[in-house]
């Protein structure tokens, strides 16, 4: 499970280092190639790109500015993703898998309460990893082929909204993101057959986008309250270089919480009213929990909401309804805690960068429930002034990411983002405490060593545990990888020196090396992340993301065929009907023939049959069509062999002979080239 | 103007700042570096901007902050070792005889 690989490395690790990556650097230099900012989000997410130097939302197939973060799978097994997977949450909420970021790159001990929260079935693996069961196909899920399948969509549309190929991306995360949550959604964005050229922090992209254009030097604090994270960042804007002097946050914190606390409002109320647990009904679940967002969302904007569920539940008495009103006040009382707990992070992030409130300039809100007037309460409390509201909560990362995205490809030259770790990274050391190494908000990229020394007398190995966290003691804090400097001579305890260095780049990749000063010998160790998935796994779901995305096609193909061949067929016998004996009987019963032939194919459903028939069909209509052409007489009109000639693909056919009457007999249909279908 | 007198100046020159430089001066000069330097603008020498920003980065690191800016003046990069890799010569034990705790004799 662990993906990290110990390899020798020499100690001059200048010239060594860079050959390993200088073949990817050098295909993201590339300008032509358009890198996307995707804002992954828990409930929503967005894309951007740079279009003529400025970031730009890329809307989604359905025309929509954000993408709902939900896949869900139908009773036939279809893959629904987005906003159609979204809707149909309430009649299949075992299969619709959503707010998947909270179990992104999670152990299972990690997310005890969020397993509680969701109306699907998530499970432990053998390694302690969460998977998400999904019924209706049978299949165990990581969260990261869930996120793959949102990114896949993502990109896809953006795709065909830019008019060109999009694989390339930076990807945000929450800045309080450990280690690995970040490979875990870049193995996600792999999964989907995307390159992630960096993970940025989902604040820090917010200030590139805020500060894009203002030019001008400012400390500002971002306030993040996602749907399922929140963080708090301080940076520094000047010159064009943006540097993040501080973050914080909590990986618990979110949206969804709220909508929680509504939910268990109702769910309470409605028990000591009935006796009956809706929670424990998957589809009343499902309901309240819509209900609930519903009712938060609205509170930001009015004082009270209505809740009306008819038919939540049914007893020996008849249907039971939910009948109720939530006003902003009782909301605000059943979210007190939460909205509390906001302020730590904030004043943990102005005392790391060694700031009091009067020297930041500017609050920028991000995230939707910054939307709730309670949290722009506090954050008006906590900073003594109104908070910049000129950003869209919903689109400023991903927007941000975009810039970034710009500056990666050479499109932006004037702005570098300084991002720092946001949490300290370490080693064990005796009695099971860690010791640091790199402190939390250290500037990217950086390196950092130190001198140890061994336990015991004789000790002749030592083990170096790479830890990623804040506390004291090593079982509190995230262990990244293990690996082992072994030949130390014999010597008494304190006198052999290990020099233990740590290196991140500018990737955020982790390598830890250990030397043994007196022998020069040494080992290391590349974090690629505590990845709760191996090389191996990714590699298998990349396949299995391919063949569906390949089944996907085959599905689409199939009906868009079937389509047309009904379509042809119709068109056809209409027009058999329409001409009548103006058609030459051997033409006729050419044609007919082959109607047959398509129609036998469209009942026994075989997509290649159909589509030989559509051909052929379409071969002896157009004979059809001269032969009317031929006829003394006949008022040929402009498109007779023309117009079925023109058109092809699935569509064309179908279309051809309609064109073709149409010239000739009335005018009721518009020429085949002018109907989008058919396209 | 005669200038401070400082134990060292390493850092001061990778700023490409007098050891007067302001705590603005610095600043700036900062920024104008980890601009020139920082790997992301350097995308056909990655790795020697890598450690050109590293150098530049732990001299800000130093000089931006008053008190060990201080400690700096007088004791030189000795004075701020263990900080980074470039000062780890001074071989601190930095938590006494503190050796690995994973280092169970195998």
């Amino acid at each position: 499970m662990m993906k990290s690989r110990i390899q020798s490395m020499p100690r001059a690790r200048t010239a060594h280092a860079g050959a390993r990556f200088s073949s990817r650097r050098s295909s993201v230099r590339a300008r032509a190639e358009k890198v996307v900012g995707i804002d992954l989000g828990t409930t929503n997410s967005a894309v951007a790109a740079m279009e003529g130097g400025k970031p730009t939302i890329v809307t989604n197939a359905e025309g929509q500015r954000t993408t709902p973060s939900v896949v869900a799978y139908s009773k036939t097994g279809d893959q629904l993703v987005g906003q159609i997977a979204k809707r149909q949450a309430v009649v299949n909420p075992e299969n619709t898998f959503f707010s998947v970021k909270r179990f992104i790159g999670r152990r299972m001990e990690e997310v005890t309460s969020e397993c509680t929260q969701v109306p699907y079935t998530v499970v432990r693996d053998a390694n302690g990893n969460v998977k998400i069961q999904c019924s209706n196909i049978d299949k165990e899920f990581a969260a990261e082929e869930i996120s793959a399948q949102v990114l896949r969509k993502l990109c896809e549309d953006a795709g065909k909204f830019l008019g060109e190929k999009v694989d390339k991306a930076v990807i945000t995360v929450p800045a309080y993101f450990n280690d690995s949550q970040r490979q875990a959604t870049k193995d996600a964005g792999k999964i989907a057959g995307i390159e992630v050229l960096r993970i940025i922090n989902e604040p820090t992209a917010a200030s590139l986008a805020y500060g894009f254009e203002k030019g001008s030097n400012e400390t500002i604090l971002v306030f993040d309250l996602g749907g399922g994270t929140f963080d708090v960042s301080v940076l520094e804007v000047g010159d064009g270089v943006f540097e993040v002097l501080s973050t914080s946050g909590d990986t618990h914190l979110g949206g969804d919480d709220f909508d929680k606390r509504i939910v268990d409002f109702l769910a309470d109320d409605f028990k000591s009213a009935e006796g009956i647990d809706l929670r424990t009904d998957k589809q009343a679940l499902q309901r309240l929990m819509e209900a609930a967002e519903k009712t938060k969302q609205e509170l930001s904007s009015t004082t009270q909401s209505s809740v009306s569920l008819p038919f939540i539940t049914a007893t020996a008495d008849g249907p039971k309804h939910i009948d109720t009103t939530i006003t902003r006040q009782k909301f605000e009382e059943l979210c007190a805690d939460l909205i509390d707990r906001c302020r730590i992070p904030v004043e943990s992030a102005l005392s790391d960068a060694k700031l009091s409130l009067n020297e930041i300039n500017e609050v920028i809100l991000v995230g939707g429930s910054t939307r709730i007037p309670a949290v722009q309460a506090l954050v008006r409390s906590l900073t003594g002034r109104d908070p910049n509201v000129t950003v869209n909560p919903d689109e400023v990362v991903a927007l941000g990411a975009a810039v970034q995205g710009g500056v990666l490809a050479g499109e932006v030259s004037d702005i570098v983002l300084l991002d720092v770790t946001p949490l300290s990274l370490g080693l064990e050391t005796l009695g099971g405490v860690m010791t640091k190494i790199i402190p939390r908000n250290t500037t990217l990229p950086t390196s950092k060593s130190e001198v140890f020394s061994t336990a015991a007398d004789g000790q002749t190995s030592v083990e170096i545990n790479v830890l990623q966290g804040e506390r004291e003691m090593v079982t509190d804090n995230k262990s990244l990888g293990n690996f082992r400097l072994d030949g130390i001579p014999p010597a008494p305890r304190g006198v052999p020196q290990v020099e233990v260095k740590f290196d991140i780049d500018a990737n955020g990749i982790l390598s830890v090396t250990a030397s043994d000063k007196g022998t020069g010998k040494q080992t290391d160790i590349k974090i690629t992340g505590a990845s709760t998935l191996s090389d191996n796994e990714v590699e298998s779901m990349m396949k299995d993301a391919e063949a569906n995305a390949d089944a996907d096609k085959e599905k689409r193909d199939a009906i868009d065929t079937k389509n047309s061949a009904d379509s042809m067929l119709y068109q056809t016998k209409k027009q058999l009907t329409e001409l009548g004996d103006k058609i030459p009987e051997d033409v006729k019963s050419k044609v007919e023939a082959k109607l047959g032939e398509l129609e036998e194919a469209i009942n026994s459903d075989n997509t290649e049959k159909m589509k030989a028939a559509q051909e052929a069909l379409q071969q002896e209509v157009m004979a059809m069509g001269q032969s009317m052409y031929q006829q003394p007489g006949a008022d040929a009109g402009a498109a007779g062999p023309g117009g079925p000639g023109g058109p092809e693909g699935p569509g064309g056919p179908g279309a051809g002979p309609s064109g073709a009457a149409d010239d000739v007999i009335d005018a009721d249909f518009s020429p085949s080239e002018d109907k989008p279908k058919d396209k | 103007m005669q200038a401070r007198r400082v134990a060292d100046t390493t850092l001061y020159d990778a700023l490409g700042v007098s050891p007067d430089a302001s705590d603005e001066d610095i600043r700036r000069a900062y920024r104008r570096m980890a601009m020139r330097h920082h790997p992301d603008k350097n995308p056909n020498n990655r790795d020697e901007a890598e450690e050109a920003f590293k150098l530049v980065a732990h001299a800000y690191e130093v000089l931006g902050d008053e008190r060990s800016r201080q400690v700096y003046d007088v004791y030189g990069l000795e004075g701020v070792a263990g900080e980074r890799d470039a000062g780890g010569a001074g071989g601190s034990y930095r938590h006494g005889a503190d050796p690995f705790a994973g280092t169970r004799d195998p």
